[in-house]
């Protein structure tokens, strides 16, 4: 149902109808944002990835979406993800950072969040992260939401650089199956 | 060394690979079901994981701010849009085009962007110290692509006149596969003074090694047919400009580009890197 949405004001875009790719805006503003917001790390920056996607869209320079491609949302979301990638590295301010991402995932003062959906989803997932592992938590955060390279995730957490997929691998998997065991309590 | 590939991964989701690094990894994945099986595992994490991030307010004015800029950068080239009327954008006699081309006003749009780029080309035509690199044969490519230039100049002057070329179709450029490449481009057809001309025009295209150009086919059904030769400058943007006239029956299905070891190859021996959606 929300994918037809989507498709449709999508298809409206590619004819550079200007209401539609407001619609767009209006509908992933505050998630595209918000995830902008924790990859990059400031408003200013997260504002200038969110442009970025929008002008990617509307030139249909990031790509067309097709239903091939999964999910409009997981499409929408994985172009802001490179985008924040190419900002940072752009900005080059890796160095500066420190990674105390783990306190975020604690943070139990969720704001009110009039998106249903993605509370939700957020409290799903925070959940299911939250059962990992300290050092597992961590090492999605630097591979997922960092875009760390390789070996920038092996200095950090001081490993062989040739076991940082499977760390990534192990970590990703438990989560994965947090996640589906929550799905199972739903239904 | 397999396995040493495989650990790349990492670097090649994070785009935190040099084009090099980038094609020689690409050439691993495309053989490698552990990587492709992996590479899709973590694709799909973008339906969940993103909504861990904490909400957050965007700022005051953000919407306007963004949407003004995004819709700015359209309007920026001095053509008026109305210029190019859906009753100016027809179906030419020579070709009969297939329904995935983007056509009537979106190829307006997409020309005056083309026109956009074109401006920046010609400040970046510094390219004659270059040119003691290249061989004959580049030069004489390179010489093509301010042709190229020029023709889009031309196009953008008549238009600004009155107009006497009609632009029968627009396409963008994309990388066909799974993987991301950072290059694109697009592919206009325009009808000028009974010449029917193809422009192609690339950017952030991965470097050149030795005698390698990319060039333009033009598809029917399953059928290449080599539509021009090119080369970039150092900033990976290109552009070529390919006559039309004797593809009188030619149903063009599909424009792509590849990457071939000499340039003006007869059949694609290299990789396909862009094509029409
Ligand atoms: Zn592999």
């Amino acid at each position: 149902m929300e994918k037809m949405e989507d498709t449709e004001v999508y298809g409206q875009i590619l004819k550079k109808d200007k209401e539609a790719l407001e619609q767009l805006y209006d509908k992933y503003e505050k998630l595209l944002f918000s995830f902008a917001l924790k990859m990059v790390r400031s408003p200013e920056s997260a504002e200038e990835v969110v442009q970025e996607v929008m002008m990617k869209l509307w030139r249909g320079s990031g790509g067309i979406y097709d239903e091939e491609k999964g999910k409009f949302s997981s499409w929408i979301l994985t172009m802001t993800r490179n985008t924040s990638i190419d900002y940072l590295r752009k900005q080059n301010r890796r160095q500066e950072e420190e990674v105390h991402q783990e306190m975020e995932l604690q943070d139990t003062q969720a704001p009110v969040e009039e998106i249903v959906e993605w509370k939700q989803q957020r409290e799903r997932i925070k959940e299911a992260m939250t059962s990992l592992k300290q050092e597992q938590q961590h090492v999605i955060e630097m591979f997922y939401f960092k875009g760390y390279s390789q070996k920038m995730i092996a200095d950090k957490i001081n490993i062989p650089l040739g076991t940082v997929k499977g760390r990534i691998r192990l970590a990703l998997k438990h989560l994965k199956s947090e996640l589906a065991m929550e799905r199972g309590d739903w239904q | 060394m397999t396995e040493k590939q495989c650990d790349k991964l990492v670097d090649y989701f994070n785009g935190q690979m040099d084009d090099m690094e980038k094609e020689a990894f690409e050439t691993h994945l495309a053989g490698c079901a552990s990587c492709q099986e992996e590479l899709a595992e973590w694709e799909a994490l973008s339906s969940d994981l993103p909504y861990l991030s904490t909400p957050a307010d965007p700022p005051e004015g953000m919407k306007k701010r963004v949407l003004d800029n995004v819709f700015a950068e359209e309007e920026e080239p001095a053509l008026p849009q109305k210029n190019y009327t859906e009753s100016k954008v027809k179906k030419n006699r020579f070709t009969k085009f297939s329904s995935p081309w983007v056509m009537g006003t979106a190829a307006a749009v997409l020309l005056l962007s083309l026109v956009g780029n074109g401006i920046l080309w010609s400040e970046r035509q510094d390219l004659a110290s270059e040119t003691e690199r290249l061989s004959e044969e580049a030069e004489r490519l390179a010489f093509e692509r301010d042709l190229a230039e020029q023709n889009l100049a031309t196009v953008l002057e008549e238009e600004e006149e009155g107009g006497v070329s009609d632009v029968l179709l627009a396409s963008n450029l994309a990388s066909i596969g799974e993987a991301e490449f950072s290059g694109q481009g697009s592919a206009t057809i325009i009808s000028e003074n009974g010449e029917l001309e193809l422009l192609i025009q690339v950017t952030d295209m991965p470097e050149l090694q030795g005698s390698e150009a990319f060039q333009a086919w033009v598809i029917e059904g399953e059928v290449p047919i080599p539509a021009g030769s090119f080369t970039i400058d150092e900033n990976g943007n290109g552009a070529v400009s390919y006559n039309l006239n004797d593809m009188e029956d030619t149903q063009i299905d599909q424009i792509a580009i590849s990457l071939e070891p000499q340039p003006n190859s007869l059949q694609p021996q290299g990789e396909i890197l862009l094509a029409s959606q």
